[in-house]
């Protein structure tokens, strides 16, 4: 019997491809058999008639609505002058993006075209300025994405993360400005909080066995009550951070960074006092001053409400998820009510709620407007759905990781926090990163509670007598915005999970 | 019995000149007195009573289901008895957390399912305990978890992560990752169930290197080869209970109960 030479040789060999001319592929596809020439004379017909209306529509909408408000769309009533601060962090997070690409993202020199398109497209339509800080924009997302790709994997991997997280504070920070602490003495008692802080960092690293330590923050407890206000308070937060600090830092005594990273906030100290006595307060009379949130709009409100949303909620997502787990009842029971009742109310409802709510179970004296109200209600609904992704995350673990977390002696906390919880959060990455878009589409709800977001904008435009009969140009517009940043969102996403293997191991 | 001689060598043999370093002058290690565990209203352990001396190899085999695993996980406190005492290195078992993490320092566990971290490095999974728990400097611990590769004959493979090595390798991390620890006693619960034929031999191998170097062991599997060479001790489990315990010469050659003979015959061919 003679057997085919393919089959006894043990060679390996390339899988079958199907090559198809472009032409052979239409023919296969599209014109035969009978039924499919039939489809797609129906089809194009179709497509034909659909794009004959929208594209004479497009031709002769009145588009210049757009570029007449886009500022109150962008920005609403923030600040002319101090627009640039809005800018920078623009700057700061291309910045940051291209970092982590070069980073992360470094197998088969891909090169992201869906994200360098965004400030590419958005350098040609804008005119003046606007023009050349989006060049800017793609210029240090560029330069970002070099250093990332120069620097090694796993430094850069560090880097990067320490960047996302400091990048939300800052955000805050610049678009908001720094207040002005209405008590005149505020730098001598900053001053002696940092230092306390900065002292128990140093004794809790360099002599962990030492517990009479403890001793010196009962005497700044009792300085404070002896001082009386404005001390009374500033040292009550010193003792009780400093205590904490000091018992975190004998815990992690032995591992080297400790010493090190006491040893930088020992020699950062110095500059820190000479900010504080003589920047900070001409900062926030000048560039940085405050901008109150009644004058954030349009889409920066989306995004901030979105931002804080995210900032807050994920810890407190974390804490419900693991309450509702916990061996004690009364947490458990507390977790599961407030899940359970935030998931059944509808996100406007609670809007609406947090609007009447907060002020009557505030004290009186602590007013807080309408956007923080609206934030708080978004961290209140967002914290129920995270706890439950996370959850869903916890429960996948196997019993074995807790098993062997507790052979080897690591304690509850140790093992949720080093073994139970990175794998947890890292498979349910996907889950939140919908969340988060989702998040960031929900904010345009606020209108409903009389917020000037970039939706509130639009409707206050549409009833300008100008621009009566532009509806379609101005919400296709707010349409298209708000694909560009979820899909953005979503493919970064998608391709760092690629990158950070993700489902895979 | 030649019969189970001959399916006996046809299993693993490693060639050991066996030597005990049981020292039977000394104080038990473990103390087990009329342990018992229910689950719900299973009655899983009904009274074992065992006593296990410094540097000693015990055995434990048995049906499924005759409570090896529940007995071996009450000795670090995986498990809770309900009835009885558990006595390690002097320390009793009881609600008392710091006894449970005193005792557990000195105890280390190997399982079935390796149970490595599989979002760690190798080296991460190794280091982790004795950072953390033990509180030595990185330094420290790496030098050690290095050592402790070469010891299990994969030094090259300390930055790769689990999902990334074979079934024996994987084995050979977890048993690492325990010796880390540096414990008095190591559990062992059927450490070669999961892997292929080839894979078992480097796994044996490392376990009778262990054993010869003086640790105590407790050893749950059904490698009679293993058992033969190296067990100093081997005790019958069934229905929770212990139903006959000797040196594996007596188990093997004289088992006096019928209950024995019919497993042995079993699993020897
Ligand atoms: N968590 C549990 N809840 C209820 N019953 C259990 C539990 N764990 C074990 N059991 C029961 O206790 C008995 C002893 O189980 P154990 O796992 O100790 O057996 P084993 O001897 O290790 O068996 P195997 O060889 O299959 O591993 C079994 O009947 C099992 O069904
Ligand atoms: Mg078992």
């Amino acid at each position: 019997m003679s057997q085919p030479a393919s089959q006894t040789s043990t060679e390996a060999l390339p899988p079958p491809t199907e090559r198809y001319t472009l032409w052979g592929w239409v023919y296969k596809t599209l014109l035969t058999p009978w039924y499919n020439l039939l489809l797609t004379v129906v089809s194009l017909w179709i497509l034909v008639a659909l794009l004959k209306g929208t594209i004479g529509w497009a031709l002769r909408a009145r588009w210049e609505v757009i570029p007449a408000n886009i500022r109150i769309l962008m920005v609403g009533s923030y600040p002319a002058e101090y627009v640039w601060r809005v800018w920078a962090s623009i700057w700061l997070v291309a910045w940051v993006v291209g970092f982590s690409w070069g980073v992360w993202v470094r197998r088969r020199e891909r090169v992201a075209w869906v994200l360098l398109a965004v400030p590419v497209v958005l350098a040609v339509v804008n005119r003046g300025p606007a023009r050349w800080y989006w060049l800017a924009a793609l210029a240090l997302a560029l330069v970002g994405w070099a250093v990332g790709r120069w620097a090694r994997p796993r430094k850069g991997g560090v880097w990067a993360t320490v960047q996302w997280v400091l990048y939300f504070p800052v955000f805050v920070l610049l678009v908001r400005g720094w207040g002005l602490p209405e008590e005149p003495a505020w730098k001598f008692t900053v001053a002696v909080q940092l230092a306390v802080v900065v002292a128990s960092l140093v004794a809790g690293a360099w002599a962990p066995r030492v517990p009479w330590v403890a001793v010196g923050h009962l005497a700044v407890l009792a300085a404070g009550l002896v001082l009386g206000p404005p001390w009374r308070g500033a040292l009550l937060i010193a003792a009780v951070v400093g205590f904490m600090v000091w018992q975190a830092a004998r815990r992690y005594a032995h591992l080297a960074g400790i010493k090190r990273l006491a040893l930088q906030v020992t020699l950062a100290y110095l500059p820190l006092l000479i900010f504080v006595f003589f920047a900070y307060e001409p900062l926030s009379r000048t560039w940085l001053a405050k901008v109150n949130s009644n004058h954030w709009g349009g889409l920066l409100l989306n995004i901030l409400i979105a931002v804080f949303g995210i900032m807050f909620s994920f810890p407190l997502g974390v804490a419900f998820a693991l309450g509702r787990r916990s061996s004690l009842p009364v947490v458990r029971l507390f977790s599961i009510l407030y899940i359970e009742f935030v998931r059944g109310v509808p996100f406007i409802t609670i809007l609406f709620m947090a609007q009447v709510m907060f002020p009557i179970l505030l004290p009186p004296e602590m007013s807080i407007d309408r956007v923080v109200r609206a934030i708080m209600g978004v961290i209140m609904f967002a914290a129920a759905y995270m706890a439950e992704n996370v959850r869903g995350g916890l429960q996948a673990i196997p019993k074995g990781q807790y098993e062997a977390a507790h052979a080897l002696g690591l304690s509850a906390t140790q093992t949720m926090l080093l073994i139970i919880l990175p794998q947890a959060l890292r498979n349910v990455i996907p889950v939140l990163v919908g969340q988060f878009i989702g998040l960031l589409k929900d904010t345009t709800l606020v209108t409903i509670v009389g917020l000037l977001d970039i939706l509130g904008v639009a409707q206050s435009v549409l009833s300008n007598p100008t621009w009566i009969g532009t509806q379609r140009e101005v919400y296709l517009f707010v349409a298209l915005l708000f694909w560009v940043l979820s899909y953005g969102m979503s493919y970064a996403s998608r391709r760092l999970e690629q990158a950070l293997g993700v489902g895979q191991r | 019995m030649s019969e189970s001689q001959a399916t006996l060598n046809k299993q693993y043999q490693p060639s050991v000149h066996k030597q005990s370093h049981a020292r039977y002058d000394q104080e038990p290690i473990i103390i087990a007195e009329d342990v018992h565990k229910w689950y719900g209203h299973f009655h899983a352990l009904k009274g074992i009573n065992m006593k296990v001396w410094p540097g000693e190899v015990i055995v434990i085999f048995g049906p499924s289901g005759s409570g090896k695993s529940t007995f071996i996980r009450c000795i670090n406190r995986l498990e809770e008895h309900q009835k009885g005492r558990i006595v390690v290195d002097g320390i009793e078992l009881t609600h008392d957390v710091r006894n449970i993490e005193a005792i557990r320092r000195e105890v280390g566990m190997v399982f079935q399912q390796f149970n490595l971290f599989p979002h760690l490095t190798v080296l991460e999974n190794i280091t982790l305990a004795p950072i953390h728990v033990r509180k030595w400097p990185k330094e420290k611990a790496e030098k050690i978890a290095m050592e402790l590769l070469a010891r299990v004959g994969i030094p090259d493979q300390a930055h790769k992560y689990p999902g990334q090595l074979s079934g024996g390798q994987q084995q050979r991390v977890a048993i690492a990752r325990a010796l880390a620890m540096q414990p008095k006693i190591m559990l062992f619960d059927e450490p070669t169930s999961a892997l292929d034929p080839e894979m078992i031999k480097e796994v044996l191998d490392v376990m009778i290197e262990l054993a010869q170097s003086g640790m105590t062991m407790l050893v749950v599997t059904h490698e009679m080869g293993f058992a033969r060479a190296v067990a100093d001790r081997m005790f019958f489990f069934d229905k929770g209970q212990v139903v006959e315990s000797g040196t594996p010469e007596e188990i093997f050659t004289n088992p006096k109960e019928e209950r024995t003979k019919q497993f042995l015959a079993q699993i020897l061919h």
